[in-house]
């Protein structure tokens, strides 16, 4: 069943098939956890957030229309749950980053010294991406470390691809003035 | 490629909306020139270590997690999840039965004790008693609103009858359309 299709199996878990909602979960924790977390600065709430993400998604199933493509219907609804939980974070004016968290990139056969590395740039950038507006953060992750083009942004946020495109200038313009050079020498 | 050029280029590069070739002439420009270096060398290493950033391996347990709390819904309802169509179906059917039934009761009470046409004697009274003719054709006013308010009464009383049948008719969708929608998540813990 792993090789299956977003759809087909989105189609099966609306039918019953309980396994099919359970390899589409699996296929995407990593992703979606990563916008989590790179969205909210915050391990912890990033794990809390990716779960509400696929609970409300499963919950979802019934309205998601099969011609489309699952994977930005998906982060449709890890965008506007990030949304919600930012909002309410500030609703109780907290302002949150986890400068301790460590958080280890999915493996890619990488050596220890690569790992590290990448980990430093993951804590730099994550730290970084949160003195952005949320639309500029929310372009920015999902352009960049998603790799969406602006047209699926856009379905995703419901904002015109100009629009989108300016929030991602002036975001990795910010990025560029707030990221310390060793930040990204470290990736080299 | 000149310095001109990199400027109004640079964002299409880094959105990736430029062919290998000018991204090419575009690069070796920045590595060459240093005025351009310096402007938007920083940029280019940015958006690239953004684009290279690989997924975070996410916690153990984020789906069993999951899969538990979807099973455990599924355990206190055991005939499938509730849609965001069916809660808020369910919602509106019973909101609008509660509202038709308050307002039948509230004109019914209105009807049966009579309330009315004391309501109208009293505003007689005062308006005879108030000289002023602005404030007895204010208090006429009134008197007409509160007229037409105890018509309606009478009409509105067979709304709680109304209401039995509205009732029913939302018990027996919910049923229904509860009946329909079997679809859950087992125990499946990968």
């Amino acid at each position: 069943m792993p090789e299956l299709d977003d759809n087909l199996l989105a189609r099966r878990a609306v039918e019953g098939d309980t396994d099919a909602f359970g390899v589409l979960a699996n296929r995407y924790r990593d992703a979606i956890y990563s916008f989590a977390l790179r969205m909210l600065g915050d391990s912890e709430e990033a794990f809390d957030a990716a779960q509400e993400i696929l609970i409300r998604a499963y919950t979802g199933l019934e309205t998601f229309d099969r011609r489309r493509q699952f994977r930005p219907w998906l982060f449709a609804i890890a965008a506007n749950t990030c949304k919600d939980l930012l909002r309410r974070r500030r609703r109780h004016d907290r302002v949150r980053h986890d400068e301790n968290v460590v958080d280890e990139p999915a493996d890619d056969g990488a050596s220890p010294a690569g790992v590290v590395a990448v980990v430093d740039l993951q804590r730099e950038l994550t730290a970084a991406l949160q003195h952005l507006s949320d639309a500029e953060r929310t372009v920015v992750v999902l352009k960049h470390t998603q790799g969406f083009t602006y047209e699926e942004i856009s379905s995703v946020m419901g904002m015109s691809v100009g629009t989108l495109k300016s929030h991602a200038h002036r975001g990795r313009r910010k990025l560029t003035e707030l990221l310390a050079p060793a930040a990204t020498e470290s990736a080299q | 490629m000149n310095c001109e050029q990199v400027q109004k280029r640079i964002d299409a590069y880094l959105d990736g909306e430029t062919l290998e070739d000018e991204s090419r002439q575009l690069r070796r420009h920045v590595q060459h020139c240093p005025e351009c270096a310096a402007r938007f060398g920083r940029l280019i290493e940015v958006g690239q270590s953004l684009s290279d950033l690989p997924d975070i391996a996410a916690p153990e347990g984020l789906v069993s997690g999951v899969l538990r709390e979807l099973s455990a819904r599924d355990t206190a309802s055991p005939d499938g999840p509730l849609t965001d169509w069916g809660v808020r179906g369910a919602a509106w059917v019973l909101g609008a039965t509660g509202a038709v039934a308050t307002v039948g009761i509230v004109a019914a009470v209105v009807w049966i004790l009579g309330l009315a046409p004391e309501w109208s004697g009293a505003i007689h009274a005062a308006g005879a008693a108030l000289a002023g003719p602005g404030a007895a054709c204010a208090l006429w006013l009134v008197d007409i609103v509160v007229t037409v308010a105890s018509a309606c009464a009478q009409i509105l009383a067979y709304g709680m009858l109304i209401d039995l049948a509205l009732l029913a008719a939302a018990l027996l969708a919910l049923v229904a359309w509860r009946s329909k929608s079997q679809r859950g998540v087992g125990m499946v813990i990968l």
